[in-house]
């Protein structure tokens, strides 16, 4: 059932068996989870159906790192998170992601990677993408496909959709309201999370209802699941008995923050575009399901070049963008020139004319892992919210590693379409100028800042997605992520929250 | 030899380059009868027919080569070349194994970077040839 706080807040404590903070895709997947286990479940969420300014105005914050989006345009506070602007973009975690590899420091997961792997079908399912053949193996055998580069370094990753993209509040919302278990609050802002005078128990949590009344929600057992910047920022916040922040008592809460860059570059000239096949046009014919495959290099090749996860794919260049290879707009019409020329004499190309239409010029985009960095966080700004809590502040920072494996991917890449004849590329790219950092796109995929590890030294939560210190305090979401890899979080986060689930119903953790 | 130097500004550069790229493909079932006579110097002398790879190959000379020398570089030029050539496993056309060689090039890491492309060795110095035979 749904309960307005700010209609109908008569009394001044309610009572679960489990609270829920956040009605994004988390926090819905982890209650709907939670379905016929008995467990009283309270879903507390701060805004409504559809955004309301007021409630929004509570995701603005600052960021001091590198230049990042305005952060209230990155979230949405109502019912059903950012599913409400999600693209339905789907891939699972890679096995690498979860291994330490001892080129990249601070990665790897306290997890094996099929303890997550077993959840990616049904967290498929829940978001509403095809399930299955999302990596080259799955599907090479299929007629008519051919791997974008050829040979032994690269190979492909195949990008999945929901389409249309599943907004969880729409669509989980006639179920959550019928639900006897499960008791959605709205206009329910969560100013505080107390713990008892011990310090190692959650006693209950202030709630407002945006109308100057405070309502305790006490329950056994509590689960954060407000997005990667909240989640750091209520236990920072929180400082009855912890005055650095719930679970910081090593200071790692916010720390390890990770964002998805996105960067063009390059200029890469392909011979013919017609030969080039998925690489120029990556989009598979599925039917009705949307999918693009991308490329990257093999995790071996990874290793031996010791750089990030990645994937990526050509993207027309387009020189009135302001971008590093602005400079060679003029060779649109040389190209076309040489291309035409080149297809009549040794082609014998009747239609060499129609392709001049064609884009042959590209760059290469490519979804960048964000190295695990302890310097890249979230702390609590000077700015206040309507309620006196401190806004978040974003700091995304980079080391050497993500330049690094743009270097080495344009190399690569350089390299195997000159092998295979499918083109030449010129790289503009240099790692050692930092200018190139103020020139990466966001994909907002915000991850980290209340990490998994094995021990408090090294995160915030444990392989269970227990608070460190704290017996019954949880935290679902991508802020647990301890490495990011380069696959959209939406899906992997959702197999996180129903692992939870899982693990919430078992345990006796009470 | 070469007599005289022509200054390259980019606009020629990237003409050279993208035609260096053109030139040396597959030839088609058409014209293979023919090119099986190709020689070497048939070969550069066709490069040489394009102005663009002329240029192409002067910025490569200016960059990389002693103007004093340009005599025995062009021994030496032709010696890399049919080195690589050589290297290509098995016989066939000139021009399908200049364009494997090329490719092998790529395999091998034997680049030639001007003006950031990145370009095979190979197809750099047969267009040093061209320009040379001008």
């Amino acid at each position: 059932m749904f309960i307005d706080l700010l209609e109908s807040a008569s009394e001044d404590e309610l009572q679960f068996d489990l609270c829920i903070v956040g009605a994004g895709p988390a926090g819905i997947a982890l209650a709907r989870r939670l379905r016929g286990s008995g467990i009283r479940v309270a879903l507390l969420e701060s805004g409504m159906f559809q955004v309301e300014e007021g409630v929004q105005e509570l995701a603005a914050g600052t960021s001091s790192g590198l230049p990042y989006l305005p952060l209230q345009a990155t979230r949405l506070r109502r019912f059903g998170g950012t599913t409400g602007h999600w693209g339905g973009q789907s891939a699972p975690l890679d096995p690498q992601d979860f291994a330490v590899r001892d080129w990249i420091p601070h990665s790897g997961w306290p997890i094996a990677y099929a303890d997550f792997a077993r959840y990616i079908d049904e967290a498929a399912d829940e978001c509403a993408v095809p399930r299955g053949g999302y990596e080259w193996d799955d599907i090479q055998y299929e007629p008519g496909l051919e791997l974008p580069l050829p040979g032994e370094r690269f190979t492909g990753t195949i990008m999945r959709y929901s389409k249309p993209p599943r907004d969880f509040g729409e669509y989980f919302r006639d179920e959550i309201a019928g639900s006897p278990d499960t008791t959605c609050l709205l206009h329910a802002n969560v100013t505080e999370v107390v713990p008892n005078d011990a310090g190692n128990r959650i006693a209950y949590l202030c709630v407002s209802n945006f109308s100057n009344r405070e309502i305790r929600i006490v329950a056994d057992r509590f689960v954060l699941a407000c997005g990667a910047i909240e989640n750091a920022r209520l236990l920072l916040a929180s400082k009855q008995q912890h005055p650095d922040g719930l679970g910081n008592d090593n200071g790692m809460v916010g720390r390890f923050f990770m964002e998805h860059p996105n960067f063009d570059s390059g200029l890469i000239n392909i011979t013919d575009v017609r030969s080039a096949g998925l690489l120029v046009d990556p989009w598979l014919p599925r039917g009705e399901d949307m999918t693009r495959l991308d490329f990257k290099l093999k995790a071996a090749e990874q290793q031996r070049l010791q750089i990030l996860n990645h994937s990526a794919y050509l993207v027309p260049s387009d020189a009135k963008r302001p971008h590093l290879t602005k400079e060679v707009g003029f060779l649109d019409k040389v190209w076309r020139r040489i291309r035409r020329r080149w297809n009549r004499t040794f082609r014998n190309d009747e239609d060499a004319q129609d392709v001049e239409e064609i884009e042959t010029e590209f760059k290469v985009r490519i979804r960048l892992e964000h190295a695990p960095n302890p310097d890249s966080r979230v702390t609590l700004a000077n700015d206040k919210d309507q309620f006196g809590n401190p806004v978040a502040d974003v700091a995304i920072r980079f080391g050497d590693a993500e330049g690094h494996t743009v270097e080495q991917i344009q190399q690569a890449l350089a390299l195997q379409l000159g092998a295979a004849g499918l083109g030449r590329m010129r790289i503009d790219f240099d790692p050692t100028d930092d200018a190139w950092q103020e020139l990466v796109g966001w994909q907002i995929h915000q991850c980290g800042g209340t990490r998994m590890a094995a021990s408090p030294s090294q995160g915030v939560v444990d392989e269970n997605c227990k608070l460190f210190g704290v017996d019954n305090l949880w935290i679902a979401g991508s802020s647990v992520f301890p490495c990011a890899g380069h696959a959209n979080p939406t899906m992997n986060l959702v197999a996180l929250a129903l692992r939870l689930g899982d693990h919430l119903k078992e345990s006796n953790e009470v | 030899m070469i007599k005289q130097r022509h200054p390259v500004n980019r606009r020629q550069f990237f003409q050279g380059l993208v035609s260096a790229v053109a030139v040396i493909p597959l030839p088609s079932a058409k014209a293979s009868a023919k090119m099986l006579e190709y020689s070497l110097d048939d070969l550069i002398a066709e490069l040489a027919s394009d102005r663009s790879l002329i240029d192409l190959g002067n910025n490569y000379l200016s960059k990389y080569r002693n103007p004093e020398e340009f005599v025995r570089m062009e021994s030496d030029l032709r010696d890399s070349v049919e080195r690589a050539f050589r290297s290509v496993p098995g016989d066939g056309d000139l021009r399908l194994r200049a364009e494997r060689s090329i490719r092998l090039d790529f395999d091998r890491n034997r680049i030639c970077v001007l003006d950031g492309w990145w370009l095979s060795q190979t197809e750099v110095e047969l267009c040093a040839l061209a320009a040379l035979h001008v």
